[in-house]
């Protein structure tokens, strides 16, 4: 099969080339950070492309004997439509968000790279950047359980390192409390494969798979797993370390944070639960279902509560997430015990769309604080005035977020909908309109803020036309993905075990 | 006779045709201000040549289409058909003229590239919304519509204007929200959101389980109805008239409150059908909501002071005579409320732009200012006299065919409370309207108007770019009641739209 | 039928059209203001052929059609509109000569003659309407494009008059447009209704009387039907003599066509009550009329409560024509008859006020009237000029009192004729009454031959100019003035004199009706000469003994504040009317404010509900409720904000992970069995 050989190539090459370009990247001269910014981002849109290419939806597992050995023991890589979509967004938003970075940092040949905050920014921001990336490809590919633990514990503390990159007390105690947190995430995520290698032997995902797991022991694991990972996630009423440390962040870190990583251990879950354990209609769905209503309201309302422009932004994270959650017990709702197609392609069409738009807005946020050299909504007022184009790429980002046409959050909402009424599902159906116009209000509240001219303010910065162009095109990449369905769908339903 | 022009895709090109300026206008700095009209006159005269094809067409009998898939099952469709037409003539044409009074109105002002490309955008929503082949593209247009008045209904930025527009925004996007939820809800149920004339709801199915039926179009309702300014969610439109005229005109006449009495006639006509929906008491439900809104708003009217707040509330009360008809079974009512669309539209837009005129030329704002106003301009308030009696439904003028054809269906189906009503609200009309031509006409001129500019007009009276587009409106007015009875008149597309049976 | 013909009827419409609309535009305002006052020329041409050669006009049978127009258009001269034809083209070219000269000075004369062109515009259309809804369409437009002609002296008075006559009139036309949708439906799908009403009649069935008495409301207010007279004693008078004339002589009998177009006769349908009700009415209104009209001292407002009762007889006839069948020919007849007679008569006698206001200075300020009779001083002033007066006042005033010889024996005849076919106790009632209503009639014209009198002495006087069209343009002393109105007036009283044999021949009496008008040459007089002349001479006789016992105390004009033109001291007149005998001097001072039951309704007007206030109310406290929601959410919002901080804590997080663990694995203890297969 030569596809397959080529596919192997590809996947090596979206996970290796970061890594590799996050080692240049270490090596911490101007010109090796953009030297290795240039090579993750090129190796991963050639990867992605090759991908492609290459994917043809008939066999969804390619098995890379890495290293020699295969399953057990091996080391997985499989790809299947889900993973290619993920890859492809994950691609698309860091390209953007490198761009955006190398602006953001300015020109860091001036900057004395080790001591001013800025100058550790710019220094450590492009290598853990590019390492995250590597850990997040390698999650999406990852065909075992074991690799995945290991990648999720690097993502782990390569977020958390990123939180602490601005020195400021606030962010160094964010970025610890999410260490505490995804450590802890990550203990009872081991705790979880360690009990399932007892019970069934194997860690590879496939092989477990078809083990047909049932009983307390592996109902535990998967408990274990499932609450780390949604640690990891922010899940309510686990997610109270998300919105500060997503706001301390450098803006491309908190882009990355919130668009980026924390699908990373969502795609984890969603793995173990339909490919992995195949869980059917019960309590258990429907408990996740519950904690994601939790997700929504609460995030909603406390977000509409900031007044902080980038607290605002994460907390709309934590109720997006929400969504991804109220997705399971649409995914079994289906009658004859199949699959909800609609739930599962909506559901991971709203993690595409937000990932897009979400960093939309928070590479918007960060040229606006840039700007004005301030975090607090009072003072971007009349900022739509001085920045169009940033204000409407955030603008644009928020109404995709919000559900509102033509744009991806439009598509994804009208899926979940479907999947929620086909049969009767009125509370989830009612919560995702709730959740939508509670959305629009935080969002407008932005909006508001950014038009009213009664304060400008006083000192303002000028924002380098990069970065809002990037922000620009991610947000029009979001409103674009309301266009155009078919192929993503499909890709997506393909995935469906 | 042969349709010139067969080309399939004519109605995304009418779309394009504004769509394009709005982006252009956008993308052109401030100052470029020949540029700016240029492409703005330009779209709107190619919007009305492309719809004048599109309606010798379809008068011959063709038919257009444009279909794209954007997920399995659901399509971005735009239709050409009858009843999209006779939203889509009104709105191009009265764009058309809207856009010379707005250049005359606001050129020299703030914010003109902003406001001029949010206008185009705003008619581009509104014609793509009327050529929506199925629900899912009228949603997607219907949200847009939102997005794009906007900018424009705060325009002045002054607080008010924020106000207006915070509440314009909330009254909208929960509306909208709502509809999509229904849209959704109605495709689960039928299977299908394409529109068809005479409905896609399957009469046995409606039968079988009424109240879920009706408990689906009560929320497409809820969706609806806001912008169609019903009864208990009308409350946004009279404050959005802090807006400049040329946007009052266009929420009032051409594009929002027409978008939502057209949801209406989708709803009960292409979607339901006028059949299933009186079996399953929707249509009287929307009969009675437009009745109670017809004398709500008309008693609302009564005592304003402000010239546009009154207008704001006579269009809640007319606008529901659309909906009045278009809930009743008999063809001639529905033919009535369909006609109303139009010819509100036209006589409405006539009012806002004298009510412009005033405010532009005099500053006159309020009745209690418009004095001996007849006096200083004679032509505009002859414009103003036409729509206003067109308004209270007297021949010669347009509303009074609206009025016939409503009264005379009312009295077939058998429910003489809808002329109560119709007649009540025309007694009201007069009683706001008439005071306002008396004072203008009969009342002693000030010494001096609220702020009259130093700008002499020569012997015109105003500025000829106001002036024109007011009186060409009014003769609409005039024309399409005296010439009702031909083809070609907005009666006689009417007749042959419910004809055809295209409802 | 020739193609001039029917371009002759549209020009009768087109014209006035034209020149109403072309008075915007300044340019043509000038030309289009002297063309006006003949814009009526084209009809008149109509009627004389129409006259000369019945039915060769497009008619009911042959209408001019244009399907673009409206929803239809027809236009035709049939019947029923030929005898109106020729009355209302006439009286408008009449009138609109004297208007010419009568606005001359008048600032608005372009206004005047604007409204006066759609006016004329709109009562054409009815008249030669060939379809109910073009009938419709102008009788609309006739009506509010009269309203400018009522208020056009921008005076209190006209302003009030106007706002009354406006809203009856709304009432009115809500009223037609009700029965019009009931008679559309029920024609079936007849959006475009002909003349031809009367399956859609029978359709009606028993809500056919409810329908009809609509249509008989609408019509009334314009026809003066009491109750709903009101506007009218305010709006004549208050209009420039010519529009009062009109108003008086030709639009006051649209409403009659409106009735004789759509109610049903001639059979199939029978409408229990509403000839009766009309019947009553009708006597009732002859009588009330006459009864306020005598306490009036305005010559208008005395000549328009005389259309009020003279409106009366033709109600009656009406009545008669809705209630009887077999009498419908005699009735049709009797009332066309009626309405012609009237509306000349009526036409001059309102024109000759305005020439009694315009008399020539008295010889003693020079150039005066026609060199006769220059003794000078007291009530000869200007001899020819004042005898002229009085020849225009007397002879159609005898006309209307149904004098021998006149018009008005043939109309009260044929009315009384067919009256007589109801026979019984109604016809027993009837006939007295109607013997009262002639000696009324009779008493009120001398009444306003008196008053007039005393108008034309003390023309300089302020009298009735406070509430009187003609102030607006100052007394016109040139020779051309009176000459210009004098001679459409003789025109005028010349055609009231040749009425006896013009109508004969004119009125095409359908049927037997024909033979009994035509066949009895002259009934009234040649029959019973009784009861047209009694009346007449009864009234003369009490009018003249009533003058001489209480003169001059009743000299119209001597009431307080108009009595200064009369010569006599105030000491003076208080000594006469302290001599006067004390019952008939309180009878002779008794007065009436104009618009009578007005007033009642005025008084009840003035406590209406405010609904708006109470609307408003209602939204304020929405509006608060809606506020105090919006702080307890912020509250709300600021309590949760502290919880979430709460759960950062560090045993929070872990509690909260090892509850879900639990929670979690519960949950999914008995694991269901793969959904993979």
């Amino acid at each position: 099969m030569t596809s397959g050989l080529d596919s192997i190539h590809w996947m090596t090459l979206v996970v290796l080339g970061p890594l590799v370009a996050s080692m240049v990247a270490l090596a911490g001269t101007p010109r090796t950070l953009r030297l290795g910014l240039a090579l993750g981002v090129g190796s991963v849109l050639v990867g992605v492309g090759g991908l492609w290419l290459t994917f043809g939806g008939g066999d969804p597992v390619l098995r890379n004997p890495l290293g020699g050995w295969g399953a057990p023991l091996g080391i997985d890589l499989r790809l299947d439509g889900l993973a290619l979509v993920m890859l492809t967004m994950t691609a698309l938003v860091g390209a953007a968000i490198s761009l955006y970075s190398t602006a953001y940092f300015g020109d860091i040949s001036f900057l004395p790279l080790r001591d001013s905050p800025a100058g550790r920014g710019a220094r450590f921001f492009a290598p853990l950047w590019l390492l995250l990336w590597s850990a997040l490809n390698g999650i999406y590919l990852s065909g075992d359980l074991f690799n995945l633990y290991v990648l999720i514990e690097i993502l782990g503390l390569g977020a958390a390192a990123l939180v602490t990159l601005a020195v400021t007390p606030k962010a160094t105690v964010a970025g610890m409390r999410y260490l505490l947190v995804s450590l802890v995430g990550s203990l009872a995520f081991l705790m979880g494969v360690a009990l399932l290698y007892v019970v069934a032997g194997t860690l590879s995902l496939e092989l477990l798979a078809e083990e047909g797991l049932q009983g307390p022991l592996p109902a535990a694991a998967l408990a274990l797993m499932t609450v780390g990972m949604a640690a990891k996630t922010a899940l309510f009423p686990l997610h109270a370390w998300l919105p500060p440390a997503h706001a301390a962040a450098p803006a491309p870190g908190s882009a990355v944070l919130s668009a980026l990583v924390v699908k990373g251990s969502f795609y984890i879950i969603v793995r173990l639960w339909v490919d992995v354990y195949g869980v059917g209609p019960g309590p258990a769905v429907f408990v996740l279902g519950l904690l994601g209503a939790g997700a929504i309201l609460w995030g909603s309302i406390l977000a509409l509560r900031q007044r902080s422009l980038k607290r605002l932004v994460a907390y709309s994270t934590v109720a997006q997430l929400g969504y991804l959650f109220v997705m399971f017990p649409l995914l079994v709702s289906g009658d004859g015990g199949g699959w909800n197609v609609d739930a599962w392609t909506g559901g991971f069409y709203h993690a595409l769309s937000h990932g897009v738009a979400k960093a939309a807005m928070f590479l918007a946020a960060g040229s606006m604080s840039y700007a004005v050299a301030r975090d607090d909504l009072s003072a971007i007022s009349g900022i739509a005035h001085r920045l169009p184009m940033t204000f409407l790429a955030f603008g644009l980002g928020g109404l995709s977020l919000a559900g509102i046409p033509p744009s991806g959050g439009f598509v994804a909402k009208w899926l979940l909908l479907r999947a929620a009424l086909a049969d009767g599902g009125w509370g989830w159906a009612l919560l995702l309109t709730l959740g939508g116009l509670l959305t629009l209000a935080y969002v407008l509240m932005v909006l508001r803020y950014a038009i009213d001219r009664t304060d400008p303010p006083t000192t303002f910065r000028p924002v380098p036309r990069r970065m809002e162009w990037t922000a620009m095109g991610l947000a029009l990449l979001s409103v674009l993905l309301g266009f155009r369905a078919v192929e993503i769908t499909e890709l997506l339903a393909g995935a469906l075990p | 006779m042969t349709p010139l022009v067969a080309w399939e895709a004519l109605p995304l090109a009418v779309v394009l045709s504004s769509l394009v300026p709005g982006i252009g206008i956008m993308l052109l700095g401030e100052e470029a201000q020949r540029a700016r009209i240029t492409l703005n006159l330009l779209g709107a005269v190619a919007k009305v040549v492309l719809v004048g094809f599109m309606l010798q067409g379809v008068g011959a009998g063709a038919s257009y289409a444009w279909r794209f898939t954007v997920l399995p099952g659901l399509e971005f469709s735009l239709v050409g058909d009858a009843l999209a037409l006779l939203f889509v003539t009104l709105s191009a044409v009265l764009w058309l003229v809207t856009t010379v009074y707005a250049i005359g109105y606001l050129e020299g002002g703030e914010n003109r590239r902003r406001f001029f490309s949010f206008f185009s955008l705003c008619v581009t929503a509104t014609t793509g919304l009327a050529m929506a082949g199925d629900l899912f593209t009228f949603v997607l247009f219907y949200e847009a519509l939102t997005w794009a008045t906007y900018p424009l209904v705060v325009h002045r930025g002054t607080p008010e204007a924020i106000q207006a527009g915070r509440r314009y925004l909330v009254y909208t996007l929960v509306s909208g929200t709502v509809l999509v939820l229904g849209a959704v809800w109605f495709q689960v149920e039928t299977g299908g959101v394409a529109f068809q004339p005479g409905g896609v709801v399957d009469p046995e199915a409606a039968a079988a389980q009424p109240g879920r039926y009706l408990a689906l179009f009560l929320v497409l309702l809820a969706g609806a109805s806001v912008k169609a300014a019903l009864f208990p969610v009308h409350g946004w439109l009279p404050v959005a008239m802090v807006a400049p005229a040329p946007v009052s005109a266009l929420l009032h006449a051409v594009a929002v409150v027409k978008a939502g009495a057209f949801a209406l006639i989708r709803l009960l006509h292409s979607l339901f059908g006028i059949e299933v929906a009186s079996d399953i008491g929707a249509a009287g439900i929307v009969a009675v909501l437009a009745a109670v809104t017809i004398l709500y708003g008309s008693i609302r009217a009564l005592n304003q002071d402000d010239l546009k707040r009154l207008l704001a509330f006579s269009t809640v009360s007319q606008l529901s005579y659309v909906a009045l008809g278009v809930a009743l079974l008999t063809p001639t009512a529905q033919i009535g409320g369909l006609v109303h669309l139009v010819h509100q539209g036209i006589m409405k837009i006539t009012l806002f732009f004298c009510a412009g005129l005033l405010a532009h030329t005099l500053g006159v704002k309020k009745i209690s200012q418009m004095g001996g106003v007849a006096r200083r301009m004679p032509l505009t308030m002859m414009a103003f006299t036409v729509a206003a009696l067109g308004m209270i439904g007297i021949p010669p003028v347009a509303g009074f065919l609206s009025k016939w054809y409503l009264g005379v269906g009312a009295m077939e189906a058998g429910m003489p409370w809808v002329v109560g009503v119709l007649l009540a609200s025309s007694l009201l009309n007069a009683a706001y309207f008439l005071p306002v031509i008396r004072t203008a006409y009969l009342d002693a001129t000030p010494d001096r108007w609220p702020s009259e500019g130093d700008a002499r007009f020569g012997r015109i009276e105003a500025d000829v770019r106001l002036l024109v587009p007011a009186l060409v409106v009014a003769l609409l007015a005039l024309a399409s009641g005296v010439f009702g009875g031909s083809p070609w008149s907005p009666l006689g597309w009417t007749e042959l739209i419910v004809g055809r049976g295209d409802l | 039928m020739a193609p001039y013909l029917v371009l002759l009827t549209w020009a009768a419409v087109a014209l006035p059209v034209v020149l109403a609309l072309s008075w915007p535009v300044r340019p043509l305002r000038k030309l289009a203001t002297r063309v006006a006052p003949w814009a009526a020329m084209p009809a008149l041409g109509l009627a004389a052929l129409h006259l000369a050669t019945p039915g060769a006009l497009p008619g009911a049978a042959s209408p001019v059609q244009a399907p673009s127009l409206f929803l239809g258009m027809r236009l035709g001269v049939d019947l029923l509109g030929g005898g109106l034809l020729a009355l209302t083209a006439f009286l408008w070219v009449a009138a609109g000569a004297y208007a010419r000269s009568y606005h001359r000075d008048d600032p608005r004369q372009g206004s005047f003659f604007a409204f006066f062109c759609a006016t004329l515009a709109g009562n054409l259309g009815l008249v030669l309407a060939g379809d109910l809804l073009t009938f419709y369409f102008s009788f609309a437009v006739m009506t509010f494009a009269g309203w400018g002609l009522v208020v056009h002296d921008r005076s209190v008075a006209a302003l009030r008059a106007g706002r009354v006559y406006i809203i009856l009139a709304l009432i009115g036309e809500v009223a037609i447009l009700a029965a019009l949708f009931a008679l559309g439906a029920a024609a079936g799908g007849g959006i475009l209704l002909g003349f031809d009403l009367m399956e859609a009649w029978v359709a009606l069935g028993d809500r056919a009387p409810l329908v009809a008495g609509l249509a008989v409301a609408g019509f009334g207010v314009k026809a003066g039907l009491v109750p709903l007279h009101l506007w009218l004693p305010l709006a004549h008078p208050v209009a420039p003599t010519a529009a009062s004339a009109l108003l008086s002589g030709v639009m006051i009998k649209a409403g009659l066509l409106g009735w004789l177009r759509v109610l049903p006769w001639g059979g199939e349908v029978l409408l229990p009550g509403v000839g009766e009700t009309l019947l009553v009415l009708g006597i009732v209104g002859a009588l009330y009329g006459v009864a306020v009209g005598l306490a009036q001292d305005d010559p208008k407002t005395i000549l328009a409560y005389s259309s009020v009762s003279q409106m009366g007889s033709m109600v009656m006839g009406t009545g008669l024509l809705v209630l009887l069948p077999s009498a419908a020919p005699l009735a049709l007849g009797a009332v066309i008859v009626f309405a012609l007679h009237h509306g000349v008569a009526k036409g001059a006698l309102f024109l000759s006020v305005g020439l009694a206001d315009r008399l020539p200075a008295p010889p003693g300020r020079g150039g005066g009237g026609g060199g006769g009779g220059s003794e000078g001083g007291g009530a000869r002033r200007s001899g020819p000029w004042r005898w002229g007066l009085r020849l225009a006042v007397v002879l159609p005033a005898l006309a209307l009192a149904g004098a021998p010889l006149t018009s008005g024996p043939i109309a009260k005849g044929a009315l009384k004729e067919a009256l007589a076919e109801l026979g019984g106790s109604w016809y027993a009632v009837l006939d007295p009454l109607l013997l009262a209503a002639a000696f009324g009639t009779t008493l009120l014209l001398v009444r306003f031959a008196v008053v007039l009198e005393a108008r034309a002495d003390d023309g300089e006087t302020s009298h009735g100019s406070a509430n009187h069209g003609d102030a607006a343009s100052g007394r016109d002393r040139s020779w051309a003035g009176p000459w210009g109105l004098a001679l459409p007036l003789a025109v005028l009283v010349l055609a009231g004199l040749l009425a006896p044999v013009w109508l004969v021949s004119l009125v095409p009496l359908p049927g037997e009706g024909m033979q009994a008008t035509r066949g009895g040459g002259l009934p009234g007089p040649l029959n019973d000469v009784g009861s047209a002349l009694l009346p007449v001479l009864a009234a003369l006789g009490v009018a003249g003994l009533f003058l001489a016992r209480t003169r001059p105390g009743t000299r119209p004009g001597t009431r307080p504040g108009t009595g200064a033109g009369t010569g006599l001291g105030p000491g003076m007149r208080g000594a006469t009317d302290q001599g006067g005998p004390g019952f008939l001097a309180r009878l002779a001072r008794w007065r009436i404010p104009a618009g009578d039951l007005l007033v009642v309704v005025e008084a009840l007007l003035r406590r209406r509900p405010d609904g708006p206030r109470a609307v408003a109310w209602i939204a304020n406290r929405t509006r608060e409720a809606g506020e105090a929601l919006e702080a307890a959410v912020i509250r709300l919002h600021a309590r949760l904000e502290s919880r979430d901080l709460g759960l950062a804590r560090g045993w929070v997080v872990g509690v909260l992970l090892a509850g879900l663990v639990l929670v979690l694995s519960l949950a999914l203890g008995p694991l269901l069995p793969s959904r993979r297969e």
